[in-house]
């Protein structure tokens, strides 16, 4: 799915003052949309720096549906956006979390391994250092 | 039980762009079998990984109600859908803190008294004790307005009961005790979902134990920190004891 960054926000700052139904039904709309372009991408996130654009995404929507609130309020999708929205950073929070959680596994592998490869390196100098004692 | 993997995702894709009435509480339909699958998962394991693989499932499920949410909120599912989700999260974080909880009395157990049984002997919550579960068993497959009623009933009075019990324990024996309780009626609330959301009645039954977990935990903090300040008062009273004592011996 394409990208359609804050296109939402954009949406809800034309309703201008006064917006018709028609207006408010269709920036809900494009809030949605957005929604899912952030779910997806969420689901192709790898690495916790994915998530850094991602969150911030997701406030610019979250800003928009603030500060269309009272219109979302009037024609009564208000909880659907809230709803929405709740989703929505459920979904970040929890892949995030467990990325996170991997990646903080796979680093203390990672310095297991280095700190077992310098002990090996270290003991094989010593032999070698026993041996050359030896000779001389 | 078999788990159903993103089964709700995959059928929520299959909807076309404008899927009729049947197609969507089809979909929706599986999404409760699939929630339900996990949560008869997550009841019976005894093991943390699997619970984590649950959560990449949740991912998933909270992923195909927003890819088909403008059809869920035509028929007005959307907030059944994503209270359902909630619920199997709540119940895989009440299910990681009993394991963890009872792994960590095994432990204890087995230094003190070696002879003990395994760490990893399961330790079931016991299902029977729980009304609401047993209503829920009761419902068959087709119950009436009325007999579903009798069983948010009595899910509204053993939620109330659970939380006088939380505000009322004093001993971590008890707050275990209430964790099982919470997880038994999470579980016979998923286990009933397709029939609470028939009569609406659903998001009132989740709203009545929200929030217990970080009750339980709050509850459960404040009465350690109190007994850990009696201790310590006892402690100190004591060593003044002593040396007043030992100045008078002097």
């Amino acid at each position: 799915m394409k990208s359609q960054e804050n296109d939402f926000y954009q949406t809800v700052l034309e309703l201008g003052h006064n917006p018709g139904r028609r207006s408010v039904i269709n920036a809900y709309r494009v809030g949605i949309r957005e929604a899912q372009s952030i779910a997806d991408k969420v689901c192709d996130a790898y690495s916790t720096d994915d998530f850094i654009d991602l969150k911030k995404e997701y406030i610019t929507l979250r800003r928009a549906y603030v500060a269309g609130l009272s219109y979302f309020v009037k024609y009564g999708v208000q909880k659907d956006l809230d709803i929405l929205m709740l989703n929505t950073v459920s979904m970040i929070h929890m892949r995030s979390g467990l990325i996170r959680n991997e990646e903080f596994y796979k680093g203390i592998q990672s310095i297991a391994e280095s700190e077992k490869k310098r002990k090996q390196e270290e003991s094989k100098d010593e032999e070698l250092d026993t041996e050359s004692n030896l000779v001389n | 039980m078999k788990s159903q993997k993103n089964d709700f995702y995959q059928s929520v894709l299959e909807m076309n762009l404008n899927p009729t009435k049947r197609n969507v509480y089809t979909a929706v339909d599986v999404g409760l079998k699939e929630a339900q699958y996990m949560a008869e998962d997550c009841y019976w394991s005894d093991f943390l990984n699997p619970l984590e693989e649950m959560l990449g499932q949740c991912i998933t499920f909270r992923h195909g109600i927003i890819t088909g949410y403008e059809h869920f909120v035509k028929y007005n599912l959307n907030e059944d859908l994503s209270n359902l989700v909630l619920n199997t999260e709540l119940m895989l974080g009440l299910k990681h803190d009993s394991i963890t909880s009872s792994r960590l009395d095994d432990f204890f157990d087995r230094e003190s008294h070696p002879k003990m049984s395994s760490i990893f002997e399961p330790k079931r919550a016991k299902l029977e004790d729980s009304l609401f579960y047993q209503s829920v068993l009761g419902l068959g497959p087709n119950p009436d307005k009325n007999d579903v009623a009798k069983s948010y009933l009595i899910g509204i009075n053993e939620a109330q009961c659970l939380i006088n019990g939380i505000y009322s324990a004093e001993e971590d024996s008890e707050f275990r005790s209430l964790l099982k309780d919470l997880i038994n009626w999470r579980y016979a609330h998923i286990n009933g979902y397709q029939h609470f959301m028939k009569y609406g009645l659903n998001n009132n039954l989740g709203v009545v134990v929200s929030g217990t977990k970080a009750l339980l935990q709050n509850q459960k903090k404040k009465v350690r920190d109190r007994k850990f300040d009696e201790m310590m008062v006892k402690k100190w009273k004591q060593e003044e004891e002593d040396e007043e004592n030992e100045i008078a011996r002097k």
